[in-house]
This record gives structure tokens, sequence and C-alpha cells, in this order.
């Protein structure tokens, strides 16, 4: 009874330990960890997600990437960021399409958009201007 | 005889000055609708618009016209567009409603957009549930006086700015109402702007936001019940003189946020019952003096990455917290001002205190790290741990001190 009750609370603890699911923003509520301001706009935001699923959340692309930058810790698993055509949906950030410079206007200033499928970021490039982007080149850039 | 040509020019000139002419609009006027005065009127014209409701959708004011409204006639957006866009320099709109803009999560729409257009004033007009209000871009000298904008969607989430300024320059914004908007006012790359004697009430965001905005300037303005409070971000030589910053309660909420700032001034301000009165963070080279900070949840919350900043002659009076922060401070000097926690003494008459003030207490050392440890507030506990600190300080941070507190406020 005693092995049971130790395996079924094992069980219990491994499952609530690895709820690593993407909390939504909460826009108009949540603050910027990185800038402070209060995340407003639905066609920005990012998130990050540690091991043990503690999430934090940014108000756009270019704050996540100098929150990585800069010599604050936080061992993200996962980096989520919102598909600038669809309000508030986050999307995984290493396979996303990302926009950078023409005339997109990001909240921290520096033009950059992430989409979930190629074709969109393709439409907007042609519309707004601007280069696309992988994940890995957008880490490398100073914002 | 050289004069001659010269005598031509004027002469030319103000016979087409003379030749501007004055459209009377009107509900049974030969002219009844607003575009259609603008298909008719050429440069400098007047266009005077008298009381009733027009359709204004998308309307694109392309010349120099001064357009009045008599009795504030109504421009209709009809939720379909935009109410009115300005792409030419020396417009002048005075006394109009604006309302009933698009609203929207992709574009912009605003009440009234200037784009690329020089010495365009707008004066006295009223903007009603329009996405953002007042939106310029890449507009230069121009004047935004005596509006009072009303956001669409008012207090909540999905609203947009009051008045929003994206590089403009020269730009001077004075006697504005802003309310229920995200922003009151936003400026991102705006430079050499004023605002002054504004208010900006009830916005869901801040009252003030500046991006990456420079050299400007603002006073006399009063920023009250907004969400978020102020913010001042990425930015350099800002001025600001005479604010009121009152009742921004909230968690995230501050009378002033500001985020790498430097070389600023913050003078004469009032901060009132704010749950953080300024908050700094890698701000350095600022000048933080004659302030007055009253009933603040903190007065200020200073961080490590605060660098060369003073604050001089500043009253902190019935304050929770004169100041909080989470760790050593490197070069700021704080010296002479009042603080009404000040228990020190004054032997020699010189009206500063004898003994430095510390005005980070344990207590809000303990609080930063466990914000449940609020239970405790005004406990016995607490106040034998502080008075413990205050002996024998060991966790407070050493460098967070007045070097000569005033005994009496410092006078303004």
């Amino acid at each position: 009874m005693f092995k049971n009750f130790v395996s079924f609370s094992g069980i219990l603890i491994f499952v609530v330990s690895c709820t690593t699911e993407p909390q939504p923003i909460n826009y108009g509520k949540d603050a910027c960890v990185h800038c402070g301001m209060t995340i407003m706009d639905k066609k920005f935001g990012a998130e990050m997600i540690n091991a043990k699923g503690k999430a934090i959340k940014f108000d756009s692309g270019e704050c996540m990437v100098s929150f990585m930058n800069s010599e604050k810790k936080f061992e993200a698993e996962q980096y989520l960021i919102v598909n600038y055509v669809s309000e508030g949906e986050l999307i995984n950030a290493r396979e996303a399409f990302f926009l950078h410079g023409g005339e997109v206007r990001s909240p921290m200033g520096a033009k950059l958009a992430a989409f979930k499928i190629k074709t969109d970021a393709e439409n907007f490039k042609t519309k707004l201007g601007g280069d696309l982007l992988s994940w890995d080149e957008v880490k490398k850039i100073k914002f | 005889m050289r004069i001659l040509p010269f005598l031509f020019f004027v002469l030319l000139f103000s016979c087409l000055r003379s030749g501007a002419k004055t459209i009377v609009v009107c509900p049974g006027c030969e002219v009844n609708e607003f575009n259609a005065a603008l298909a008719i009127s050429s440069d400098y014209d007047t266009i005077l618009i008298k009381k009733g409701n027009y359709v204004s959708v998308n309307t694109q004011v392309t010349k120099p016209l001064i357009i009045i409204g008599q009795d504030f006639p109504v421009l209709d957006g009809q939720e379909k567009d935009e109410v009115m866009v300005i792409t030419s320099d020396n417009v002048v709109l005075s006394g109009l409603a604006v309302i009933n803009s698009k609203r929207g999560s992709m574009k912009d729409y605003a009440g009234i957009r200037v784009t690329d257009a020089n010495n365009v004033k707008i004066i006295n007009c009223r903007l009603e549930n329009t996405f953002f209000g007042i939106y310029l871009s890449k507009s230069n000298n121009c004047l935004i006086s005596g509006n009072h904008s009303k956001g669409a969607n008012y207090g909540k989430s999905d609203t947009g700015n009051g008045v929003q300024l994206w590089k403009c320059e020269n730009v001077k914004i004075e006697n504005n109402h802003m309310e229920g908007h995200r922003d009151g006012i936003y400026f991102e790359f705006a430079k050499h702007c004023l605002v002054e004697n504004n208010l900006c009430e009830k916005n869901f965001r801040y009252g003030l936001h500046f991006m990456f905005s420079d050299f400007d300037v603002y006073r006399k303005n009063t920023f009250r019940n907004n969400g978020t409070g102020v913010a001042v971000m990425y930015t350099k030589n800002v001025e600001m003189y005479e604010n009121i910053f009152e009742n921004n309660w909230g968690e995230s909420s501050y009378g002033l946020l500001l985020k790498d700032i430097s070389r600023s001034i913050i003078s004469g301000n009032y901060f009132s019952n704010n749950t953080v009165g300024i908050t700094m963070e890698g701000s350095s080279k600022m000048n933080v003096n004659n302030n007055h900070f009253n009933e603040n949840g903190y007065a200020l919350k200073v961080m490590a990455s605060c660098i060369e900043d003073t604050f001089m002659y500043n009253n902190f009076r019935g304050n929770t917290f004169d100041a909080a922060t989470n760790g050593e401070l490197r070069e700021n000097l704080f010296k002479y001002n009042y603080w009404d926690k000040y228990e020190g003494y004054d032997l020699n008459h010189d009206k500063i205190g004898d003994i430095p003030f510390h005005p980070v207490s344990l207590y809000s050392m303990i609080i930063e790290q466990m914000p449940y440890a609020v239970i405790l507030l005004r406990s016995f506990t607490m106040e034998l741990l502080n008075r413990a600190e205050k002996s024998i300080p060991g966790i407070v941070p050493e460098t967070f001190v007045d070097v000569a507190p005033l005994m009496k406020q410092a006078s303004q």
C-alpha cells in the first residue's frame, strides 16, 4: 500500500513538474521582464520557459534577445514568440520566420516581427520591406 | 530699374494671396459636404464648416488650407477608416469634432493623421471614439493645442494613443486633455519637442511615454489615475519641470518610470499617492532636485544599475518607504534632502543634520526579496529590527545615504 502511495505521488510530482506549456500573455496586465513596460500590442510579445515550467514574458522579440544577451540569468528551454498575423498566438521562436527592418513597427523600435508561415513573412516583406532572418540570425543582433 | 522685377513679384504674390477665398460649408448651403469643399478649394483658402454632421472617411487634405469649425461640426469616419489625413504643409485645423475612426490591431487608425507635413496646427478640436487620436509622423514644426481626446474602447487594453509622434521635431503640445487611451501622449524618435500644461488621465498604460526621444522638455503637466504611470525610456537630455504625478496605483505602477535614460533633469515635480514615485533603472547623470514626494508607497526605487545621479533639496513626507534598492549604489549623491523619518540632531544650528540618514530601511530590503512580508508592515517586530539595523548597520546598503539631510523642508 505504502509502495503504491510512493509511486503514485512520484508520478504526481512528475506530472506536475513537467507542465512546461506556454502561458498565454495577459495583454494589458503583464509587464515585460526586460524593459518593464506593460505588454500591450498583440502583434508582438515573447516568452521564455525554463525546465521547471517557469515562464517570463516580454513585450517584443527584441526585448527577449537583449535579455538573452545581457548578464541576467535564465536557463530557458523554450523560446516563444508571437505570430505577427495572429493576435497573441505564441509560436516556437526557433522555427519562426523573422522580418527585420523596413517599415515594421515593433514596440521597442527595433523593427522586428515574427511569422509562423513563411509566405506570410514574404507577403509582409513586399509590403513593409526589410530582410527575412532566422532565429539564429536574430539572436546575434545587438538591439 | 532693377527693382521692377522684384515689385512685379510682390504684386503677383499679393494678388495670389488676396485671391484666397472662404468656402462656407453647412447642411443647407450650396456646398454641403466637407469633401466637396476640399475639391473646389485652392491653396490657402479658408473652409468654414458650420454646425452639422458630415461624413469624412479617409479624407485627404493635400493642399495648404485653413479649416475652421463653427460650434464643433462633426466629421464622422463611420468606423470605416481614418477620419482625416493631412499630407500638406501649412494646414490649420480648428474647432472640429472628429469622431468614429476604425479600430484594429493591424493598422493604427487615427482620427487626424499628419504625414510628411510641416507647420501643421491642430487647435481646439474634440476627438471621440477614435482609435488613435492625433498621429504625426515625419512632421516637423507643428502645434497641437487645446484638444480633447477620448479614446475608443475607453479604459480597455486594446485602445490607441491620444497623441502619437513618430520621427518628428520641434512639435509643441500644449493645453490638451487626453483620457482613456493606451498612452495619453507617446513620443517615438521625437526630438526638440515641448509638452506643456496637458492633462493626461485614466489612460490604460502611461500618461506620457517617451522612447528614443532626446532633447525634449515637459513641464506643468498633470498625470493622474493612469494605469501604469509615466515612462521615459532609452532617452537622453530630457528636462522635466513642475509636473504633477498623482494616483498612479497598481502592481507595476509608477509615478515616473525611468529606464536607460541619461543627462536629464527632474525638478520641481510633485509625486503624490503613487505606488512608486520614481523608479530608476540603468539611468546615469540624472539631476533630481527640488521635488516633493508625498504619501507614496515607495518614494524612490533606485536600482543598482544607476550611476552618477544627484538627488538634492527634495522633500520626502509621509511615504511608506522613502527608498528601496536591489544592491549597492555607485557614485550617486544624496545631499540636502528633507526626510520626515530623519531622527538626527543639529547641534551647531546650521539647519543640516549632524548625522547622515539612511533612507533604505531593513524592512524595505526584506520586502524586496519577499513581497509577502508586507503582512508585517508597521508591526512591532519590524520596528525592532529596523531599530537594531540603525544602531548596528549590516544589511542596509552603506552607499545609499544622505550625507547632509536637512532639518526643515527645502523651500521651493
